[in-house]
């Protein structure tokens, strides 16, 4: 995991096969595990039962029978498969160009190593982006040409327009039956009532949702100086200024935003990661493992 | 006290307007995309129409950069001498140039040197009582000193007219002897330094360690500081082609060293001088090489040395002709004993001056040498006195005359009347038959003849008017030759008793003349007047058929034309003819109003006030004119633009903003 420090971004971005991005990021990532094959029943003990008519006589513990003379039977932790939706906005905010990185390709090669993993993790994944609705929707799968369908609906994605939350959650509670993962890549610019709907619904029907936001580097400094023109890439309201006098409001309003934002994911057990392009390689995957292992 | 020693630089500042102007005018704004503009605060939005300077630490550093930069260029100094303060000399010294250019003449022909020497007396009797004063008079080197004493009006009234001498410029010397002289003085001391400012003028004052405690006040004395011209004081006709000739001009106001270039015909020859040395003032002789007959357009010019634009240049149109010559008959020819007659006559047409306007060579020969390879060159032939001459010597001047020669008889005691009769009046190679010469009359006695009438108009007696034609009248003549003039003679003078003095006749393509009395004394004390030298001159001069120099010699004065490449082969144009007087170009002070010039040593600027050249001078070493400016260049000014000029452009990357 130590080695995933050195994997540059804006190198990384360089590579125009988003396939390759993902597996080069969560290569770097696992380099130096040692993964386990993961074939036939899981094995993971979890307790004892007394055993009662009708179960599988398969799980009797022969050797606690002829200590105790009684039947018990094993119990093991169930093998399921995670269902997980990766939700993509597509909004113009999430094309803001900086000076090395574009956010929408920093969010794509996310999306395209996260749905990797979930490929390794034999999970069924699905592919759903969205602005001001929902735009483009892959349905949760889990085998391998899933990966190829889902790296397919990011490089046609369409992108711009606004991004609006509200229509996300009937549409991920039509799309999933049962409680799954998801992930939700966006930078959240969106209004934080909205947003706060989202998350409540979402968990309302049991789902795990994980907020990956990523955010530009001159999103989070704002380096200009002198008068500038700033233009909404949202809307394309255009607002003349002079940065130095306004960077230091434009910098409280944007802490001020994220911190409403982890205020609103704590009260509904979401979990928020924001990420640049200095960290994009490491905070979402651990994200994910950890919101994996939480996962019903 | 710190001054400026180009203080034009100081103009400069006015370009510090222009960073302020680019700080307050709107710049085009910097188009940035953002994800949202939600972050942004609206209150901002009313900023943009606002006109205000921006990035005022950026400004200052940019006023100040420029500000050092113009400081620097301007050249400051700091002033050892307390400004304000009356300058008290406890001595002085003056320092006079008395070289050949102090010579020169100002724009209206007045002297410069008579006006030096008011100035200097003028100077010297403002000086309080007991101050120590001393006068050096240099030129090659110290000429003269003069201290306080009583006599001192009488010693420079002397000097008025023993000086300028004819010797060049050593400043060096003088300024060694202001060193010397004021090496023990304790105190302020005050130079008067009159110079004409030449080229190593200034160089030489910087050279010798002035102490600051002396205050060098200059005056200028020649109007050309800086304008230098040349001009042809005299036409010369050239004569001996094939040999070396010379011509004469003058370099007139000689401000500065400069070569001397000659071009006849637009090519340039080679002269013997090509260097002139500053102070030269006077007339310079041209050395050319051989000339063709004809005219020849001649231009000297001068090109100094430095870069001031001098209109230097002048030219002439000289005429080279064949050289001739008169050949005397005389029974007596040798001229060296009194009792020749060709005495007075050969004397008469000898070349006096080398280089004067007489260019005609005389041999005497006796009648029996007249032959025709003795006629080489020759173009008028003069019969002194002669009895008669062999038949083949008049059948060899029948031939000379008719092809275009000139032949003069003098009568005298020794002339055959019949053979001239005969032979000589017969071919017509005499204008007149020759009777009888009368009685002789003695001097002072009324029966004394004199000249009463000639022909003004003609050109052997042209010259003589006023009151030369008063004493040529009062020329008396003791015996004279009467004569019986042919048809075809011209009798240009008479005497008061009707006979004829001179009388000339056409013979073939030449003239022949007769003068009816003699060449030496024998018969009239004419060759004793001073007419009788123009006399004889004016009318060889009209027998060999030898043009005016009034025509044949005419200067131009060529446009001025500025210093440059244009000089080094000029195009000549012959604009206008003028007459010999104006030929002599004066440098005019007022064309050299407005002048300036740096040099090493000093800035010089020129301007004309109340009718005086003023020379303003700016001495630029260090410790000359108690100013020190290479520290204050070096320590401050040059790191100052430096560290701001690196100051500027970090803050100017830092904040992006051009």
């Amino acid at each position: 995991m130590a080695t995933t420090a050195h994997l540059n971004f804006a190198a990384l971005a360089r590579i125009s096969d988003v396939g390759l991005r993902a597996r080069i990021m969560v290569h770097s990532y696992f380099a130096g595990m040692h993964p386990s094959p993961r074939y036939g029943r899981n094995a993971e003990f979890a307790s004892y039962a007394a055993y009662r008519p009708g179960d599988d006589l398969r799980d009797i513990d022969w050797r606690a029978w002829a200590r105790s003379d009684e039947y018990f039977i094993k119990r093991y932790d169930a093998d399921c498969t995670l269902s997980s939706y990766l939700v993509l906005d597509t909004s113009g905010s999430m094309c803001h160009a900086g000076e090395h990185t574009i956010k929408m390709c920093m969010s794509v090669t996310v999306c395209a190593a996260l749905a990797l993993l979930m490929l390794r993790q034999h999970d069924a994944f699905g592919l759903l982006t969205f602005a001001d609705d929902i735009v483009g929707d892959v349905p949760p799968r889990a085998h391998e040409r899933q990966f190829t369908r889902v790296l397919a609906a990011l490089a046609n994605a369409p992108t711009g327009g606004v991004s609006r939350f509200a229509p996300l959650g009937p549409a991920l509670e039509q799309r999933l039956k049962r409680k799954s993962l998801i992930v939700l890549i966006s930078d959240l610019t969106g209004d934080c009532a909205e947003i706060g709907e989202l998350f409540e619904r979402v968990r309302f029907y049991g789902h795990e949702l994980l907020c990956l936001r990523p955010l530009a580097v001159e999103e989070v400094q704002f380096p200009y100086h002198g008068r500038v023109i700033l233009v909404d890439a949202e809307t394309g309201e255009r607002q003349m200024v002079q940065a130095r006098e306004v960077r230091a409001a434009y910098l409280e309003n944007l802490r001020a935003h994220g911190e409403q934002l982890l205020r609103c994911a704590a009260r509904h057990a979401v979990d928020l990661e924001t990420f640049t392009a200095h960290d994009v390689s490491i905070k979402p995957l651990a994200a994910y493992l950890v919101k994996r292992k939480m996962a019903p | 006290m710190i001054g400026w020693l180009f203080p034009a630089f100081l103009g400069g500042l006015a370009a510090l307007a222009v960073p302020v102007i680019l700080h307050l005018i709107k710049r085009r704004p910097t188009v940035v995309v953002v994800p949202s503009l939600r972050f942004v605060p609206r209150g901002f939005r009313a900023y943009q129409r606002r006109l205000r300077l921006h990035e005022y630490l950026l400004l200052a550093l940019r006023l100040l950069l420029l500000a050092a930069l113009v400081a620097a260029f301007a050249h400051p100094f700091v002033r050892t001498r307390m400004a304000g303060t009356a300058w008290q000399a406890d001595a002085t010294v003056f320092l006079l140039d008395v070289s050949l250019s102090m010579q020169a003449r100002g724009p209206d022909g007045a002297a410069v040197w008579p006006a030096v020497m008011q100035d200097l007396r003028a100077r010297v009797q403002a000086l309080p009582a007991g101050h120590a004063w001393r006068v050096v008079a240099y030129a090659d080197g110290i000429c003269a000193t003069l201290q306080a004493t009583d006599q001192w009006q009488r010693v420079l009234h002397e000097w008025e007219t023993r000086f300028p001498t004819y010797g060049g410029t050593d400043y060096n010397a003088a300024w060694r002897a202001a060193r010397d002289l004021l090496a023990d003085q304790h105190g302020n001391s005050h130079v008067v330094w009159y110079t004409d400012l030449q080229k190593n003028a200034l160089a030489a004052m910087a050279a010798h360690h002035v102490p600051s405690t002396c205050h060098v006040e200059i005056v200028p004395c020649t109007p050309g500081a800086v304008n230098q011209r040349i001009a042809f004081v005299d036409a010369a006709r050239i004569t001996d082609l094939g040999a070396t000739t010379r011509v004469a001009c003058v370099v007139g106001g000689a401000a500065k060293a400069a070569h001397l270039q000659v071009y006849v015909d637009d090519v340039r020859v080679p002269t013997r001088v090509e260097q002139c040395a500053p102070g030269m003032a006077g007339t310079h002789t041209l050395t050319l090489p051989a000339l063709r007959s004809g005219a020849h357009v001649v231009r000297a010019m001068l090109r100094a040395d430095d870069a001031y634009a001098v209109d230097n240049q002048d030219s002439m149109l000289v005429y080279a002709a064949p050289a001739w010559r008169v050949l005397l008959v005389s029974s007596t020819p040798v001229m060296d004993t009194l009792k020749a007659k060709t005495l007075y006559i050969g004397t008469a047409m000898q070349q006096l001056v080398p280089g004067s306007e007489w260019h005609a060579t005389r041999a005497t020969i006796k009648p029996e040498q007249l032959a025709t390879q003795n006629l080489r060159d020759t173009r008028v032939i003069v019969l002194v006195d002669v009895a008669r001459v062999p038949d083949a010597a008049v059948r060899v001047l029948n031939d000379f005359v008719r092809a275009g020669g000139s032949l003069l008889v003098f009568c005298g005691e020794h002339t055959d009347i019949a053979w001239h009769n005969a032979t000589l009046a017969q071919r017509g190679l005499l204008p007149a038959q020759l009777t009888y010469a009368t009685a002789r009359a003695r001097a002072g006695n009324y029966t004394c003849i004199g000249i009463e009438q000639w022909n003004t108009n003609h050109p052997a007696l042209r010259w003589c008017t006023g009151t030369a034609a008063d004493d040529l009248r009062a020329v008396p003549f003791y015996r004279v030759m009467r004569t019986i003039l042919a048809t075809n003679a011209d009798v240009i003078a008479t005497f008061d008793n009707g006979d004829a003095y001179l009388a000339a006749a056409r013979l073939g393509r030449g003239t022949v003349a007769l003068l009816t009395c003699t060449a030496d004394r024998a018969w009239t004390a004419f060759p004793r007047s001073r007419l009788y030298l123009p006399f004889v001159r004016e009318m060889v001069r009209w027998l060999a058929q030898e043009p005016d120099m009034a025509d044949a010699v005419r200067t131009e004065q060529i446009a001025v034309r500025n210093a440059g490449d244009e000089q080094t082969r000029p195009g000549i144009t012959l604009r206008s003819t003028v007459p010999l007087a104006a030929v002599k170009n004066v440098p005019d002070a007022r064309e050299c109003a407005g002048e300036q010039g740096l040099s090493s040593a000093a800035q010089v600027k020129l301007g004309v006030r109340d009718d005086n050249f003023v020379v303003s001078t700016t001495a630029r070493r260090e410790g000359k004119n108690d100013c020190i400016e290479s520290w204050l260049i070096a320590a401050v000014f040059l790191p100052a633009v430096f560290l701001l000029a690196a100051l500027e452009g970090l803050y100017a990357n830092a904040v992006s903003y051009v």
